[in-house]
């Protein structure tokens, strides 16, 4: 029997139907209709399907869709400020950080709450971090390099921003 | 609580759900096939970190591995259990991953396991009508397996008021996303004689005690007690190791863990 449920997800409401075994990554690519958030092992091994939960990064294969309501669901389709990159985004174009790309919205997703947590992460910090998350091209060199800029332009901002000391 | 057990009790293949990082795997793998999970994440009797007295601490089930990482009173007072919890699997299984359903899952691998027997955890579940509190040394029965039957739930732990220094390693292939090939978790009482605690991961059916190393380690004795220990192991071979190299490693790490926790 099919459960009514409102998820919200970057910021919007939606009203949905769903069957409660559903999880949450098949709602969000097939009712919801953002297919950012890829769906690679279903089983929690790869990190493709990763989405921030209240600001924490979770595997969207193994939450339940009825799990998630009442929570802040961010997909890599709300990372961006309109057509302004953000700059962990930018990091991974400018750095060469994405092949293939289908690793690359949960990548950048970890990497966002990595950040938020620790804005000055070690190069072995964020490989801890992102150990969740696999890239087939086995782009790990360019992707830790591209948290590493992401975490230096984040602070230079800041400091720009709030130097009016 | 009472109304997550009454329906555990009352329904044909309900089972209890927690984070779902091992259930929601094992039913895509048609392993298992539950008509209900009854989702315990919001039981207020299953949530809280407490201290109790000086050392001591009561923590509920539904605490996640990352809270075991984070919290505070929890570093403080079971860092072994901190570091456990630490090595397990990655972010975001952690972010969902419980403390009660590492325990109840039973894992011989289990790494939260090890850390609690070493500081002589106490388990406590509802069963039938009542609550019970058992040792968590006595908890676990085989792989997968534990005291608890169809119905019963495991509510919180409580590491006692005995200050012990206690330290946990983790033997993986891998450097992350891996499970223990063999665990080694060591604890001594800070104050008074050392009465140590050694357990063994991942190299029998369930974590096992070795009383006889232990009273060695007491008597100083190390690189008897490690032999001891290595006897006291029954592993197998998997996809992650050979019995053969699962028993030759628990010795230098049972040495290394007291190097470090002496």
């Amino acid at each position: 029997m099919k459960k009514l449920i409102t998820l919200t997800v970057n910021g919007e409401d939606y009203e949905l139907a769903v069957e409660p075994n559903t999880p949450l990554v098949d709602v969000i690519r097939h009712e919801i209709g953002l297919t950012g958030t890829k769906k690679g092992c279903g089983i929690g091994d790869c990190g493709a399907c990763t989405v921030l939960m209240d600001g924490v990064p979770v595997f969207s294969c193994l939450v339940l869709a009825v799990e998630a309501q009442g929570h802040d669901i961010l997909t890599i389709e709300g990372v961006a400020d309109g057509l302004e990159l953000h700059p962990v985004q930018k990091a991974f174009v400018e750095v060469g950080a994405i092949q293939c790309g289908f690793c690359t919205p949960g990548m950048v997703l970890n990497s966002l709450a990595l950040l938020k947590r620790n804005p000055k992460p070690t190069e072995a910090e964020i490989r801890k971090a992102l150990s969740g998350n696999l890239c087939r091209c086995t782009g790990y060199q360019k992707i830790t390099e591209a948290v590493l800029t992401a975490a230096d332009e984040m602070a230079n901002t800041e400091d720009k921003s709030g130097g009016t000391k | 609580m009472l109304e997550a057990v009454s329906v555990l009790q009352s329904t044909p293949g309900a089972i209890p759900y927690a984070g779902g990082t091992d259930i929601l795997v094992r039913m895509k793998q048609g392993i298992i096939a539950p008509q209900m999970l009854v989702d315990l994440k919001k039981v207020p009797e299953m949530q809280d970190v407490t201290p109790i007295g000086d050392y001591g601490i009561k923590i509920g089930a539904m605490t996640t591995l990352s809270e075991l990482v984070e919290n505070e009173l929890i570093r403080q007072r079971s860092p072994a259990l901190s570091q456990a919890a630490a090595t397990m699997a990655c972010e975001q299984v952690r972010n969902r991953g419980t403390l009660g359903g590492n325990l109840a899952n039973a894992s011989p691998s289990a790494d939260t396991a090890p850390a609690l027997i070493v500081l002589d955890t106490e388990i406590e579940y509802f069963s039938g009508e009542a609550m019970k509190k058992i040792p968590i040394a006595d908890f676990f029965t085989g792989p997968g397996e534990t005291v608890m039957k169809p119905g019963d739930l495991l509510v919180s732990i409580t590491i006692p008021d005995i200050a012990r220094k206690a330290h946990y390693i983790k033997q993986t292939l891998r450097e992350a996303m891996d499970i223990a090939a063999v665990g080694v978790c060591l604890s001594m009482k800070i104050h008074g004689e050392l009465s140590s605690r050694l357990v063994l991961g991942a190299v029998a059916p369930t974590p096992i005690r070795v009383p006889a190393a232990e009273a060695l380690i007491d008597k100083g004795k190390i690189d008897e007690a490690a032999e001891e220990a290595a006897r006291a192991a029954a592993p197998i071979d998997d996809v992650r190791s050979s019995a053969e190299y699962r028993r030759a490693v628990i010795a230098p790490l049972v040495k290394k863990a007291y190097q470090i926790v002496f």
